[in-house]
């Protein structure tokens, strides 16, 4: 399982959530409720990305990068300066650990193929789905 | 003095032919704008989608002056047999013209006391424009 960059390309939205931790939850006739906690770590985060009217070069990159992740099992990391930019200047910013996942064990996993929508020739609209899994931990 | 264009200098043609009686045409041309913000900037930007045009015209209905753009609009194969789904419009301005295919949408004809019969027509470019001549004359 190797890291592959996501291409350089920032999104027009980003919607993340965190995760959770792994546990099950058991509640009694009374109400009460027992949690056992399986793992110190979260998992199963989410990360949507919208890259409305980009050119069909790029949205190819895009399609290009989910085959070459997928076939061989990899993850896909993100930069802090094209898709977990969270600063104008592209420096990284107090976010910019959670979308890419660099707070955490998490690796980035394509969640569902890429969805292309063409807008007109040569723009097209690509929307992506993410799940952050634990691997080899 | 620059030369200005008033309404003795418009004139419409359907399919090649003048069309008499014209008391005004209007033309609107709209450009798609496709927003293509980021989420590292902080004002909107945008790049050009799809074209398209409208617009209308006002003939007074003197004889048969504005029969062939009703039966345009009413697709009225039987009363001319050579109607299409779009017709060709040329709008002329002095020596300048727009000319285009377009679908006629609407045909409003009004009946007035003290006015002369009107008939008011829309109409939807079909496809980009076929031919334009925007220079000045002199």
């Amino acid at each position: 399982m190797a890291a592959v960059d996501f291409p350089a390309l920032v999104p027009s939205s980003r919607s993340y959530q965190p995760g959770v931790f792994p546990e099950t939850k058991f509640e009694a006739q009374n109400g009460a409720v027992v949690r056992v906690r399986y793992g110190n770590q979260r998992t199963n985060s989410r990360l949507t990305l919208t890259f409305s009217n980009i050119t069909d070069a790029s949205a190819d990159s895009v399609l290009e990068n989910y085959v070459n992740v997928t076939k061989a099992g990899d993850y896909v990391v993100f930069k802090a300066s094209n898709v977990a930019r969270t600063t104008t200047s592209g420096e990284p910013g107090v976010l910019t650990p959670w979308f890419s996942e660099t707070n955490s064990a998490l690796k980035w996993k394509y969640a569902s193929p890429p969805s292309v929508q063409s807008v007109k020739a040569g723009l097209s609209t690509v929307s992506c789905e993410f799940v952050g899994e634990l691997e080899g931990i | 003095m620059a030369k200005y264009y008033a309404g003795q200098d418009g004139s419409l043609e359907l399919g090649g032919v003048a069309v008499a009686k014209v008391v005004q045409w209007a033309f609107s041309a709209n450009t798609e704008a496709l927003e293509v913000t980021v989420l590292s900037e902080n004002a909107r930007t945008f790049t050009t989608g799809m074209r398209s045009a409208s617009g209308s015209c006002t003939v007074l209905y003197y004889e048969d002056a504005p029969v062939n753009l009703i039966n345009q609009v009413n697709q009225d194969t039987a009363a001319d047999a050579s109607i299409g789904s779009t017709a060709l419009l040329k709008l002329n301005f002095g020596n300048n013209f727009f000319e285009f295919n377009a679908v006629l949408t609407s045909a409003e004809l009004s009946c007035v006391v003290g006015e002369v019969m009107r008939v008011n027509v829309a109409f939807t470019m079909s496809g980009d424009l076929v031919n334009k001549k925007l220079k000045p004359p002199y």
